[in-house]
């Protein structure tokens, strides 16, 4: 497996596929998207890998202009309602003409927790086998930064402006690797590319556990253009998210959850946000406001994996 | 160079196993990542974080590959030792 030379450190031995991706990609500089991408392809190789994928910034990239591709992958666009739906066939046909294949539908946070929400709770349902990664940047971002269904409280974005009457979104985000989870899955976890290991760990345990049904990887990404973020600090977004535990970073097997990563002393969340413009206009009593979910959703966090022990010794006295 | 498709089936319309599309990103740069070889350890931390992986190893180092680097200076805030400096394209 590894060809990785002395030097390196071991998490080389996880991006040793060729990269499937041409060297000049349309993204803008420092998107974690084309990261994302490219890791994707490295980290799964790209023999038996299809992506599907709706209208997004990574559908330029996966669908190609005219008869021309930007990668050596096989990709299947799709429209958004139906994105699911359609993973679903894909690897049912290539199930039943008894081909091995890795079905990944790549979608953005729009797709995956607005438009194609239902598709995809249908599918987690059914228990389907592929990997669904939903690529989070909080926001409609190809279209021109518009609100979405993840997008945080406080938020300014083009459809939730910062005025005399409105101060950013004012309702709060919907934690949708909770939802998938709580649909019980093989495997729902969380990521972001600041933790390279974990996600390509992550990523290669659902490649596994999408046998036994639909496996979920919500992906933290942040856009540098839409969330007024310098390029070069788009990286350190994503450690920062993780260190305040704004998100923190968790995988669930079938409603049993673990912390994959523990923040031992969490961040205040000003040094989250005092690194992205869109939350520039906030005021002490907001930032309180957004730190009260940020510890609400992670209390509840905490309160699920100790959630395994009870189950542990339930299994036990059962056993006895 | 990675070998052609297994499935029987395709889909889609765009042909991958002619040359493939590629944009001049090395002409979007402003900045531009310049090195100072005493600092860098080799850790490889700039490859594994460059969205553009453009990074090319030279055994001990890592050298941006200046036709596709997007110039987003990652690699300068992410190295711990602070070995890639970003200079104004043009500069000297």
């Amino acid at each position: 497996m590894t060809n990785r030379k002395g030097g390196l450190s071991k998490v080389f031995d996880y991006f040793c596929n060729e990269d499937p991706f041409a060297e000049g990609l349309s993204p803008c500089p420092g998107c974690p998207l084309e990261l994302a991408l490219r890791l994707l392809g490295k980290i799964l190789g790209s023999q038996d890998l299809v992506m599907t994928g709706t209208p997004s910034c990574s559908n330029p990239v996966m669908t190609g202009q005219n008869v021309g591709a930007w990668h050596r992958l096989t990709a299947y666009c799709t429209l958004m309602t139906g994105a699911a739906a359609n993973a679903t066939g894909l690897s049912r046909q290539y199930r039943r003409s008894g081909q091995d294949a890795t079905v990944v539908c790549f979608n953005g946070d729009g797709c995956a927790a607005d438009i194609g929400f239902q598709a995809l709770s249908g599918a987690a349902e059914r228990g389907e086998n592929f990997i669904y990664v939903c690529y989070d940047n909080e926001g409609y971002m190809n279209t021109g930064v518009q609100r979405s269904g993840t997008t945080p409280i406080g938020a300014k974005t083009a459809t939730t402006p910062v005025g005399p009457k409105q101060r950013g979104k004012s309702t709060r985000r919907k934690n949708l690797p909770l939802l998938m989870a709580m649909h019980r899955i093989p495997y729902a976890a969380t990521a972001t590319l600041s933790h390279l290991e974990d996600f390509a760990k992550k990523l290669l345990k659902a490649k596994e556990k999408k046998n036994e049904g639909l496996a979920y990887i919500h992906l933290f990404a942040p856009c540098p253009t839409g969330w007024g973020v310098p390029t070069h600090q788009a990286i350190e977004v994503c450690r920062n998210a993780v260190r305040t535990n704004y998100f923190p970073l968790w995988e669930a097997e079938k409603g049993i959850f673990t912390l994959t990563h523990q923040v031992k002393k969490p961040k205040p969340i000003m040094e989250y946000t005092r690194l992205i413009k869109k939350y520039n206009h906030l005021k002490e009593d907001e930032l309180e406001r957004i730190q009260e979910e940020v510890d609400y959703e992670y209390e509840f966090l905490r309160h699920l994996t100790e959630f395994r022990k009870c189950v542990a010794t339930k299994h036990q006295t059962a056993g006895e | 160079m990675i070998k052609k498709f297994q499935f029987r089936e395709e889909a889609g319309w765009s042909h991958a196993d002619e040359i493939l599309l590629c944009l001049d990103t090395g002409s979007w740069r402003v900045e531009r990542p310049v090195l100072n070889k005493e600092k860098c350890n080799y850790c490889g931390l700039c490859a594994l974080f460059c969205p553009t992986q453009c990074m090319v190893d030279r055994d001990d180092h890592f050298e941006p590959n200046l036709a596709f680097c997007k110039g987003c200076g990652i690699c300068a805030n992410e190295c711990p030792r602070k070995a890639f400096r970003m200079r104004k394209e043009g500069d000297a």
